[in-house]
């Protein structure tokens, strides 16, 4: 709420109006009885030229007093309140002065047309005119002239009064009841105006309170507007992507700093300017249509949105930017919101990270090719040792040659299974693995392990056994090493009791 | 503020006291004559009262007179007969004296109008001054005498007119000397007359 509401202000406010508009009425009412005084002073002088231009005593003849009267005394009448009326129009000695001249005017005037009745009539006509002022005081100035009139010149020519020396002695009575009668009218008068006059003040004053406070809310509402709007413009203007408005025929609206640093662009040179003027000529049309086909059809029927393409800097050099537009109404008409974001580093790293895969594949080729050889190189080998291993089986052997000789055996087989299994890795990462499903025994599979171990299980004192409930044959892949390898992971061993370990083989 | 209001107050109420001085300064009374005078040259009408008025035809202040002429005529028609007479110095051109006052005089009814050839006939009336009244009963005996206006060129109600009246309507004299405000029938002093 402002000050202006408060009833106090509006009262206060309410007065200073009154008092403003009431000063203005007495100001404009001085001038009129300037003029109207100097207009009175002057039909004075011919009336009395008319009238009464001469005086005669016999044959001779000479100006009539009545003459010299309305020429001085009339002068001197409208002198001092012409005078105040110029020179201090407004204030209260100036029309109770004013009043005073007016009521000795139609003294004057009276006095020259001989005492006419119908001269009288310039009294009344004087108070109604002096009720102008809205200020019944006037009146009672005005009214204290006449009785003083009548009472000075009772004073010293009584017989000039009515009913002073006649037999009609109440005439001055009426002639006092008359004024006092328009008095009391005109004085009413003049309070229904002041009271009007107050009533208008409190009516301009509160619509001034509401005018003051609906300035005030709009002040207010600008001063929050141009906040927002300043916020709004620091977020564009700190956007680290560029943004570019223009209007659905692609005509640049405004861009923020980031745009003008990418683009090499103050806005005062780009605004108002084609979109195309940042782009290359290959890409001008293309997105020219894009952008049309956007506004025509909608977001979902153009493929301007989020797709990459090329901008051009003012100094004519070519980058790769990712841009996004989208759409949005001011004031009915359709404007596009452009997001630009240059993806130069980006694109960078994009060929980098490339030239490393192919570099990591070729590497990797290289190792595939090495062990395939290695593999082929070794099992050349290792089928000689199972060769020759045979041979020896099949010749008259100890029983712990025997045995040796099964161990090489069963090593030198498990080697070679080591040797075509990385040969089959190589087969996975050239994709040319073929998987092929037969029958195996697991039992002799995880004898066949527990061979290999049982050396080390002996040193150590651990028991070995394979469950009776191990299936012959099952199912699976001809490529099984994977799966039943001995290993940590696979074969684990329990914190139990010596001589009483148990081993839990997984089959993965 | 106060002084110049004051003395324009003084100056303006001196210039007022002045004007009504002159206004209220009657003229000189004269001494009317107590009975019709034998050699006037008027026809007296002998079957009821004759008023007899001298009149300047330029006295502006002498209107008044003549309004107050008339009402006495209209309240008391039929009772009296009015002589007006007319000022006019013989050296002046015939017409001068025919005026609005004139004209006025002759539109009274009961009001006989003379040309007074250099105020003879006033004079042996004793008329000094314009709007001199002088009322003398069917007998000739002179009933009234002095102005009826209050104040020079005043119209209205005043006791003169009114004494003149109560004369006329209950044939009672009245001794006073009612003061005349007009401009005088004779060149001033001094002056050739």
């Amino acid at each position: 709420m402002t000050p202006f509401h408060s009833p106090r202000t509006v009262a206060t406010r309410a007065e200073e109006i009154f008092r403003k508009h009431r000063l203005e009425i007495f100001r404009q009412t001085d001038r009129l009885f300037a003029g109207l005084l100097a207009f009175q002073a002057l039909a004075a002088i011919i009336v009395a030229i008319w009238i009464s231009p001469r005086t005669w005593a016999g044959q001779t003849s000479q100006t009539h007093v009545h003459v010299w009267a309305a020429l001085f005394l009339g002068a001197g009448i409208i002198s001092l309140p012409i005078a105040l009326a110029v020179l201090r129009p407004g204030r209260t000695s100036t029309r109770h002065i004013i009043a005073i001249a007016q009521m000795w005017m139609g003294g004057l005037l009276i006095h020259l047309t001989g005492g006419r009745i119908e001269t009288h009539f310039h009294i009344f006509g004087s108070l109604a005119f002096l009720a102008f002022y809205r200020d019944w005081r006037v009146l009672i100035t005005a009214s204290a002239v006449v009785v003083v009139d009548h009472f000075t010149r009772g004073l010293f020519w009584p017989q000039s009064i009515f009913g002073v020396l006649t037999a009609s002695w109440w005439r001055w009575l009426e002639h006092a009841g008359w004024v006092v009668f328009e008095d009391v009218f005109l004085m009413h008068a003049c309070w229904l105006s002041v009271m009007e006059m107050h009533a208008i003040a409190n009516r301009q004053a509160e619509v001034e309170a509401i005018n003051a406070g609906i300035e005030q809310e709009i002040a207010d509402r600008t001063g929050q507007l141009r906040e927002s709007e300043s916020r709004m413009r620091a977020i564009f203007n700190s956007a680290v992507d560029s943004i570019i408005t223009m209007d659905p025929g692609g005509r640049i609206d405004s861009i923020n700093a980031a745009a003008e640093q990418l683009f090499g662009y103050r806005a005062d040179e780009i605004v108002g300017k084609n979109i195309k003027l940042l782009m290359p000529p290959p890409d001008q049309e293309q997105r020219n249509g894009e952008l049309a086909d956007y506004l025509k059809y909608g977001v979902k029927k153009t493929n301007a949105i989020g797709s990459e393409a090329q901008g051009r800097r003012k100094d004519g050099s070519i980058f790769p930017l990712d841009l996004s537009v989208s759409e949005f109404v001011v004031n009915g008409m359709g404007m596009l919101l452009g997001i630009v974001r240059d993806i130069s580093k980006r694109k960078r790293a994009e060929q980098s990270l490339q030239g490393a895969a192919e570099a990591a594949d070729a590497a990797n080729r290289a190792k595939s090719e090495f062990l395939a050889n290695m593999s082929h190189e070794i099992r050349t080998p290792m089928n000689g040792i199972l060769g020759m291993t045979n041979l020896a089986l099949d010749t008259e052997l100890t029983t712990d040659q025997r045995e040796y000789l099964d161990s090489v055996q069963t090593s030198a087989e498990a080697l070679l299974t080591v040797i075509n299994d990385i040969l089959d890795f190589s087969k996975i990462e050239a994709g040319r693995l073929d998987l092929e499903e037969i029958e195996f025994s697991l039992r002799e599979t995880v004898c066949g392990i527990m061979k290999t171990l049982a050396l080390g299980a002996h040193e150590r004192k651990h028991l070995m056994s394979v469950s009776c409930s191990l299936p012959f044959k099952i199912p699976a892949s001809a490529f099984p090493p994977a799966s039943c390898r001995p290993s940590s992971t696979h074969l684990r061993r329990p914190m139990a009791p010596p001589r009483a370990d148990t081993a839990a083989l997984v089959l993965a | 503020m106060k002084l110049v209001t004051g003395f324009w107050i003084l100056i303006t109420g001196a210039g007022f006291y002045a004007l009504f001085t002159y206004a209220n300064t009657p003229g000189k009374a004269g001494k009317p004559s107590t009975a019709w005078p034998a050699d006037s040259q008027m026809v007296r009408d002998a079957g009821r009262a004759n008023l007899v008025l001298a009149m300047h035809p330029h006295c502006p202040c002498s209107r008044a007179t003549m309004d107050a002429l008339a009402q006495v005529m209209t309240r008391c028609q039929g009772l009296v007969t009015a002589h007006v007479l007319f000022y006019k110095p013989v050296s002046f051109a015939r017409g001068w004296e025919q005026t609005d006052l004139w004209h006025s005089a002759c539109d009274i009814p009961g009001v006989v109008v003379l040309c007074d050839e250099d105020g003879q006939e006033g004079e042996r009336f004793g008329a000094e001054t314009s709007g001199q009244v002088m009322l003398y009963a069917a007998d000739s005996a002179l009933l009234f005498k002095g102005g009826i206006t209050r104040a020079r060129g005043h119209q209205g109600d005043n006791p003169g007119m009114e004494t003149l009246i109560n004369c006329l309507t209950h044939g009672i004299p009245d001794h006073t000397a009612w003061p005349v405000f007009g401009c005088p029938l004779r060149n001033s002093e001094g002056a050739p007359q």
